[in-house]
């Protein structure tokens, strides 16, 4: 897709414009050279000249402000260097001063943080946030990363073999999953269950290998995927349902999964935690003060409002 | 080895100053200078052509390219002469217009780059598919036309294979024996190579044509070492393609 809006594959037919003046456009017959589009273009693997020094490279794209994009990537110390003296953040930022030396009016981002060993990824997400903050430049960024998305991305268009499955915030493809896809691209569980409608609004879900009958707010009948994310799901003892609060409507709007402790994995300060079909967070104090261990009894606790279901038609 | 057995030694710098030789010499030189000339001109944009744009009929434009390469030098000879000949197909054209080609020194130098070409530009074709499509693509969106990028980036990145081809085609010109006899004879001063002056040499004058002789093995071994020392070099800067980077980065 960022080839084509770069001119650098022709798409078989659509329209490529910025504001007005129109890149492609197959009916009218309008195709402009990559050279003609005003697009900064940072590629998967940088794409740096490997032949020139990290300054030519900036300079390729424009001569007037490399100095103060050097300064601005902090890397003017390497100006002298080779790409293939650079460590994998900074050919980043060389290829991103070397995208902004022409000035562009839209900035593609292939994959930018791909090409980065975990470590780095982190931070240098970091700094391409605060940047794109501070450019304020139309920019189009292309992952196979939800987090990435979420981290750099106003909105998200999720595509899958070259159609738009849903197009929203990060906020709102967690909230209404548009299909199965999409719930597993933002890290959320996915249970095959039958529905059947209740007379008092929402409806009981029976789940796939007898995992249990959880309910949800939303009403639906027959074959249905259910989707809760991991952050939703509380994890508590297995004797431990009886909550203090459980007044019978807290029962009602409480779901419950009982299952064994399949695995216990830190992420990002918080544990996940799987019990049975579901993957919930809890911290490693709170499991250390339940007593909950690989192997143990546990159960998954979520409301129903939290219980989203997605058609299966997908 | 026989050839420097066989050759007194001390002799060779007198012989080769025999004036068949000198005249052969300078007939080689001219003729492979213009015809080098004319491979690199012509086979360096046909060779990026073909390694970046894919085209119905390409296929069979690489073949006809490489054709030379398996066709015995003769054989290339008489097609020479068929072509440019008196009563051959360009012929009464060239020759109304004053041309006439063959046994001429300019059909040695259409006879070299004929039968050589082919050595440059499958080296060449092999050195531009080289070139990562992405640092290109690249230099496009950057703003550079395919002039510049052509300049700024195939050409600089392919550097080092093309030399390495045309080292070739250089040696496969000086050894050119057969298209040559044919179409251009063998008149000393006009068309007489060094090669072709052995063949003569070898009846009359058996100790100019060992000198000869002699003189190309030391030339040909020339040109292999500095192939193999461009072939070593290349591959020693493979991850930063370009030798000339590495070169500067070691010595500044």
């Amino acid at each position: 897709m960022l080839r084509a809006v770069a001119g650098l594959r022709r798409p078989d037919s659509g329209r490529i414009a910025l504001g007005e003046r129109a890149w492609f456009d197959s009916r009218a017959g309008v195709n402009l050279p990559p050279e003609a589009r005003s697009v900064g273009l940072v590629f998967q693997e940088y794409a740096l000249f490997p032949h020139m020094s990290v300054r030519a490279n900036v300079a390729f794209g424009g001569a007037a402000r490399v100095d103060e994009l050097l300064e601005r990537f902090g890397i003017a110390q390497l100006a002298g260097e080779r790409p293939a003296s650079l460590s994998g953040g900074e050919r980043q930022r060389v290829a991103l001063a070397r995208a902004l030396a022409r000035d562009p009016s839209v900035l593609l981002l292939d994959e930018p943080l791909s090409a980065l060993d975990a470590h780095t990824r982190g931070v240098v997400r970091g700094e391409l946030q605060q940047l794109l903050a501070e450019l304020a430049l139309p920019t189009l960024l292309v992952t196979h990363d939800f987090r990435d998305a979420a981290g750099l991305a106003d909105r998200i268009g999720v595509i899958v073999s070259g159609t738009l499955r849903q197009l929203g915030t990060a906020e709102e493809l967690v909230d209404h999953p548009a299909d199965a896809f999409v719930v597993a691209l933002t890290g959320g569980n996915l249970l095959q269950a039958t529905a059947r409608p209740l007379p008092t609004g929402g409806s009981e879900l029976t789940l796939d290998d007898g995992a249990g009958v959880i309910h949800s707010d939303e009403r639906a009948s027959g074959r249905v995927q259910v989707a809760v994310y991991p952050w939703e799901i509380g994890v508590r003892r297995a004797d431990d349902t009886d909550d203090p609060d459980e007044t019978g409507r807290g029962h009602e709007a409480q779901n419950v999964v009982i299952g064994s402790i399949g695995s216990l994995t830190p992420e990002e300060g918080r544990m996940r935690v799987r019990v049975g079909p579901l993957v919930g967070e809890s911290s490693r104090e709170e499991l250390d003060r339940l007593g909950l261990a690989r192997g143990g009894q546990a159960c998954a606790c979520f409301t129903r409002a939290h219980t989203r279901l997605i058609g299966s038609g997908h | 080895m026989a050839l420097f057995t066989q050759v007194p030694l001390g002799r060779v710098p007198s012989l080769l100053g025999d004036h068949v030789v000198l005249d052969a010499l300078a007939v080689t030189a001219r003729t492979t200078a213009v015809a080098n000339l004319l491979i690199i001109l012509f086979g360096t944009p046909t060779a990026y052509v073909l390694a970046t744009r894919r085209f119905r009929g390409r296929s069979l434009v690489v073949t006809l390219v490489e054709l030379p390469l398996v066709l015995p030098p003769a054989v290339a000879g008489i097609a020479l002469l068929a072509a440019f000949g008196v009563a051959g197909l360009l012929g009464p054209g060239l020759n109304n217009a004053g041309i006439i080609l063959p046994f001429s020194e300019w059909a040695v130098v259409l006879a070299v780059a004929y039968v050589a070409s082919p050595f440059y530009v499958r080296q060449a074709i092999s050195a531009f598919e080289a070139v990562d499509p992405s640092l290109t693509a690249a230099a496009r969106t950057l703003g550079a036309g395919p002039v510049r990028t052509f300049w700024r980036i195939s050409l600089p990145l392919a550097t080092a294979g093309l030399v390495a081809g045309w080292v070739l085609a250089f040696a496969r010109g000086v050894g050119e024996f057969g298209a040559t006899i044919v179409f251009a004879g063998n008149v000393q001063g006009k068309t007489q190579t060094l090669t072709l002056a052995v063949y003569e040499e070898l009846d009359s004058n058996f100790d100019v044509a060992l000198s000869i002789g002699v003189l190309l093995v030391v030339l040909s071994a020339g040109v292999l070492l500095s192939y193999k020392m461009i072939v070593s070099w290349r591959d020693s800067t493979s991850p930063s393609p370009s030798p000339f980077g590495r070169l500067r980065s070691t010595s500044g």
